[in-house]
């Protein structure tokens, strides 16, 4: 038999029936106190704190009425149960207002009693877990009004605005949630944000309306499911800020959609980014007129003169750099040729390099009458440590050609050796590296005449300067070139390595066989001696309409002269007027540099015109067979016959770009190709 | 280049000497458009024309284009060896007439 799971105090008088029930009670009930009347029993209910409580009314000292009456003043919740005889049936109503919940009639029976007792208990369980839920509850509750105070103290010390809305099919929004920060962004009240996206649309700014409606109409077609983006509004004040607008898109059930959102003042931060952006374009443009400067104190690619050409080629790893070079002729057979390198790179090295080059310009400048190279590289030393070598130096070569000796004479202040090619013998070698301590380490320093080298030169001999750029470049694999892979570069590649643009054919070499040539300065100068032959000849002239018959009416004399052939000279002239005009027409990279070059080679069974130019990239249109050249063109066309005359008057026409300049070879038969009339 | 002018027997006769290319065309044409005010017809006398181009020769095609357009027409006079070689190079005598002579040519135009 299972125990009813409740506690019972059980108050009678007449020990009879306590004995009879309170046995019975004894076994059935989970806890049970017997009391002997209303005043014991009253006592030890507020002890025990039963749920039910059984009790007589008739008793002497409390009846169970008045025991009722005292333990209802302090619970409501215990069960009361009164036994009564039916004689007692006046009490029922008073009982009732007493607050008893039942009665049973005596002698008690037993199984009602029972039957009534499992009830309580069954009544108790659900009490008890209704009670534990409302508990709950109300915890929950208050843990949300909490939560919920503490969410809108935040939001209203938040400067974004955050909001949440629904929209139905029909397009009408109805706004969950607008945080204080709308008004203090928009300087509007808040019915104006409830007003919906025509309302916003109103404050956009006209420029951007354009790009805002694009992209909210995704938003509400559910195209997208976020928005992220900055754009300007404008306040009452006419003011115009900036803000950052954030929206996420969710999809409700009944083609709802909800949309929550934050947009943040960002107009502080894109004016700072706007400054930036100013500062650095201003820098950017700053830095190009010093690199356009810095290209104008450097000789051009070319330097030509009656026994001598000098090519050159100069790039910095950032816009401006820290080499240094010049060729600066002192008379018609004497040429100061120098090269150094600043330590550093980038701007600081560039103005150093503007300081040191002047420096280098005047003192040459004073020396002229008699240039001797320890003695100029004494006064360098002497001049800058104190001047302008603070944490800096320079490494640094100084040459005199002597054109009438065939004779080099240098000094190396801690500078790579110079390097000789000869080309007869197909050998380069270095040069010994005597010389001293780079400029700038010891302003004391004595630069001696003993230090001083010598060296022979000849048609055949190509000589080098450079600096660390070309021998410290590395390969793919990480392998550095070094001054000795140099050398094999140049006994290895020298049928490809060759002309007057020797220093970007090299360069061009280089960076085919994936060479990284863009860490440091680069800079290569080379020197020949111009071979004095009759059949060689080179031509100069700056890239303008009005020069180009200069240059094409030397050609033809030329060509005549040489091989007393006027209709070879003829399409010659031809050749190069067409030629030039076009480079010029297409127009030069760089205005400071607008030097072309025409080199002739010319032998009785042939003739092969090269044009240089620093250009811009253009390629030659694709040549049809001669006899179409002009068939198949319109014949009142009035442009688009330059480059087909060329075509038609050469056997080979080739073009091709070293690094910054084109190079174009022509090659015509001599005495000319037949023509087709 | 020098340009010389004369109208004979209502027939506008243009010299050119010395040079006609990409630098001096314009001169050439800021001329021409001066000389249709009184004909439509001309002689193109390039007896002393020492160079021509490519360009220089676009611009005379370019005259007998327009003068076609306006009922006019366009000869070319005894060209020399250089600027000949143009001409015959690229085919412009599919659409000009070469005379030797500047009677020729008159006659030629006078009779069309």
């Amino acid at each position: 038999m299972s125990v009813i799971n409740i506690s019972l105090l059980y108050v009678e008088d007449e020990q009879t029936i306590r004995d009879y029930l309170g046995d019975m009670l004894s076994r059935q009930v989970a806890e049970l106190h017997i009391a002997v009347d209303g005043k014991e029993g009253l006592e030890l209910f507020k002890e025990k704190k039963p749920d039910v409580i059984l009790t007589d009314i008739r008793m002497p000292i409390m009846n169970g009425l008045e025991m009722t009456k005292e333990i209802r003043a302090i619970n409501q919740d215990v069960f009361i149960i009164v036994t009564s005889a039916y004689s007692e049936s006046e009490y029922f109503v008073e009982a009732i207002d007493m607050g008893v919940d039942n009665f049973l009639l005596k002698p008690v029976n037993k199984r009602k009693l029972k039957h009534l007792l499992k009830h309580v208990a069954e009544t108790k369980v659900i009490h008890k877990q209704l009670l534990e839920q409302e508990t709950k509850r109300k915890k929950a509750e208050e843990e949300v009004r909490n939560v919920s105070s503490e969410l809108h103290k935040v939001l209203s010390t938040v400067s974004d605005a955050i909001w949440s809305s629904e929209m139905d099919p029909s397009g009408k929004f109805n706004y969950n949630y607008i945080s204080p920060g709308f008004e203090k962004i928009t300087k509007r009240d808040l019915d104006f944000f409830i007003g919906g996206p025509n309302n916003w649309k109103k404050i956009v700014h006209p420029d951007d309306v354009e790009k805002w409606e694009t992209e909210s109409k995704k938003n509400m077609n559910g195209e997208q499911e976020s928005f992220d983006l900055e754009y300007r509004i404008v306040l009452p004040d006419n003011s115009v800020r900036w803000i950052r607008d954030r929206v996420i898109v969710s999809k409700l059930s009944d083609n709802r959609i909800r949309l929550d959102g934050i947009f943040s003042d960002i107009t502080q931060a894109k004016q700072s980014e706007e400054k930036i952006s100013n500062l650095y374009d201003s820098l950017m443009q700053e830095l190009q007129v010093a690199a356009n400067l810095q290209s104008y104190l450097l000789p051009q690619w070319l330097t030509f003169h009656d026994k001598i050409i000098f090519s050159s080629i100069y790039s910095p790893s950032e816009m401006v750099g820290g080499d240094l070079f010049d060729i600066i002729p002192i008379s018609d057979t004497k040429f100061v040729v120098y090269l150094g390198d600043v330590s550093g790179h980038g701007v600081q090295a560039a103005l150093l390099m503007t300081a040191v080059k002047s420096t280098v310009n005047m003192i040459v400048e004073n020396e002229k009458h008699d240039v001797r190279p320890y003695f100029v590289i004494n006064r360098i030393n002497k001049i800058l440590s104190k001047e302008v070598f603070f944490k800096s130096y320079m490494t640094f070569l100084f040459c005199v050609v002597d054109l009438e000796e065939n004779k080099i004479r240098y000094f190396n202040a801690g500078h790579p050796p110079i390097i000789q090619f000869d080309t007869k013998t197909n050998k380069a070698k270095k040069l010994p590296h005597i010389g001293h301590m780079p400029i700038g380490w010891m302003p004391e320093a004595n630069y001696s005449k003993d230090d001083e080298s010598e060296v022979e030169i000849n048609e055949d001999i190509i000589t080098f300067l450079y600096t660390d750029g070309i021998f410290e470049c590395k390969n793919r694999v990480g392998e550095l070139l070094e001054i000795d892979g140099f050398i094999d570069f140049l006994e290895k590649y020298n049928s490809e390595i060759d002309g007057v643009i020797l220093p970007q054919k090299f360069k061009t070499k280089l960076v085919d066989l994936n060479y990284n040539i863009t860490t440091d300065d680069f800079t290569l100068l080379s020197f020949r001696l111009r071979p004095q032959i009759r059949e060689k000849e080179f031509f100069f002239v700056r890239s303008l309409l009005k020069k180009t018959s200069e240059i094409r009416k030397k050609a033809d004399l030329y060509i005549i002269d040489l091989l007393d052939n006027a209709d070879l000279g003829g399409k010659i002239e031809l050749i190069v007027d067409e030629f030039v005009n076009n480079i010029i027409i297409h127009g030069l990279a760089s205005k400071s540099d607008t030097l072309i070059v025409l080199g002739i080679d010319a032998t009785q069974d042939n003739v092969v015109l090269t044009i240089w130019d620093k250009g811009i990239v253009w390629d030659l249109p694709e040549k049809k067979k001669d006899d179409k050249l002009f068939a198949d063109k319109d014949p009142f066309d009035t442009t688009g016959r330059g480059i087909p005359i060329i075509y038609l008057l050469c056997t080979e026409v080739r073009r091709k770009r070293y690094d910054e300049i084109n190079e174009t070879v022509f090659v015509l038969k001599s005495p000319g190709k037949e023509l087709i009339f | 280049m020098t340009i010389e002018y004369r109208i004979e027997e209502g027939i506008g006769v243009i010299k050119i000497i010395g040079d006609l290319d990409a630098y001096n065309v314009r001169e050439l044409t800021k001329k021409f458009h001066s000389y249709l005010k009184e004909t439509v017809l001309f002689v193109l006398d390039l007896s002393e024309l020492k160079f021509l181009d490519s360009t220089g020769l676009g611009t005379i095609i370019n005259f007998v284009k327009y003068l076609s357009e306006m009922d006019g027409m366009l000869c070319v006079v005894n060209p020399q060896p250089k600027p000949r070689m143009v001409f015959e190079i690229t085919q412009a005598y599919k659409i000009i007439d070469f005379y030797d002579d500047i009677e020729s040519a008159i006659i030629a135009l006078q009779n069309r």
